[in-house]
């Protein structure tokens, strides 16, 4: 069971794990690497998210509400590895992406900390409100708000230059 | 909406465009197939901790278990508050059901029964005044009933890895049950007692090097 689950009360229509699985996994995995910055890293979490739900599938009612919590608390768990493996950095992975916004965005995502990175993902990649944020990153919706106003903040320092 | 906001959601919608023409989802039986790794971690920066599981712990969780409505320590009873404002109807207020001591604190574990079934649960650092993100992890569900020692399932969190703060682990142990092993990546393991009603809290020693993955495994 992830970490800081939130289930919400109301039921929402039930999808099939593996309905849920076709749907949702290239998303999920786009969130995770915006959050953690490496794609492969991003699809282990994601799937580790999946294998998760699936042990919890009988007991989980918003199971697409699980899925992200648990992505979410993929990428801070890895966050933290990072600062270990960061002792012995690796060479970094060669770019992908060529576009000069998506690199200046990416770049200056690079600047959050994890958890600002994790707010504004949710926010400007899914949409979600700040509620659905606070419930995804476990902490308060006056948190989201902190973490969302320093984060764009920072962006904007690093967008700017 | 800012330019900020503007450039933002151009730059994430060209990295999403790029990931999703790279990523192809593996076989869902090869998902499924996956070990489990849980992640999650109520830390501070503290580097030493003792482990306070134990059946000795019991006897200062007595006290504890009493609080209520009421007499709640303001950061737990701003916490049932933010219950409710999830949506949860967490009117009872909350009673302590495990502690460990650490080097920063004592940790406690909460747990609100909700009104129409189903409880949260919450671990805080007692006598800091930091929440949240800084010093706690939080669950909710009407999932599970809260009557009695577990279900089939060992319930909890804990962080996939230890780092270099404290490592925190919590939970309720399966039925049947009244200890969980904790199975440390180094080949080191030690076991925690359940205090009330199955739940469970403890903090991995600071001896144990960052990096190693943190496993629970039901026992007893």
């Amino acid at each position: 069971m992830p970490d800081d689950v939130t289930l919400a009360p109301a039921a929402a229509p039930r999808v099939s794990f593996e309905e849920l699985y076709r749907s949702s996994y290239t998303r999920m995995v786009v969130v995770a690497r915006l959050t953690v910055g490496d794609l492969a890293r991003a699809e282990e979490l994601v799937q580790d998210a999946f294998a998760q739900l699936y042990r919890r599938w009988g007991e989980v009612s918003q199971p697409h509400g699980y899925l992200r919590i648990a992505v979410m608390n993929a990428c801070r768990s890895h966050e933290r590895r990072r600062v270990v493996e960061q002792r012995h950095p690796v060479p970094p992975a060669p770019p992908t992406v060529h576009d000069p916004v998506a690199v200046a965005v990416r770049d200056a995502l690079a600047a959050l900390t994890p958890r600002q990175r994790a707010a504004v993902v949710l926010r400007y990649y899914e949409d979600l409100p700040e509620r659905d944020i606070a419930a995804a990153l476990g902490c308060r919706p006056g948190t989201v708000k902190s973490l969302l106003a320093r984060g764009l903040r920072t962006l904007k320092e690093h967008l700017d230059d | 909406m800012t330019d900020v906001e503007t450039t933002l959601r151009a730059g994430l919608a060209a990295l999403a465009s790029d990931t999703e023409a790279r990523v192809s989802p593996p076989p869902v039986e090869d998902v499924i197939r996956r070990p489990v790794v849980v992640a999650l971690s109520p830390r501070r920066r503290q580097r030493l901790l003792k482990v306070v599981g134990g059946v000795g712990a019991g006897v200062a969780l007595t006290a504890g278990a009493a609080a209520a409505t009421g007499t709640l320590p303001a950061p737990v009873d701003e916490m049932v508050a933010e219950f409710r404002e999830w949506g949860f109807p967490a009117g009872g207020g909350a009673t302590r059901m495990a502690v460990a001591e650490g080097e920063a604190g004592t940790y406690g574990l909460w747990l609100s029964l909700l009104d129409d079934g189903g409880y949260c649960y919450y671990v805080r650092l007692g006598g800091s005044p930091l929440r949240g993100e800084d010093g706690a992890g939080s669950a909710c569900s009407h999932e599970i009933s809260p009557q009695g020692p577990g279900g089939s399932a060992l319930l909890g969190g804990w962080p996939a890895t230890t780092g270099p703060g404290d490592d925190v682990v919590f939970g309720r142990v399966p039925a049947g049950s009244t200890a969980v092993d904790v199975v440390l990546g180094d080949g080191t393991s030690f076991r925690v007692e359940a205090q009330t009603d199955g739940w469970f809290v403890a903090v991995v020693p600071s001896s144990v090097a960052d990096g190693i993955s943190i496993d629970l495994r039901r026992t007893g």
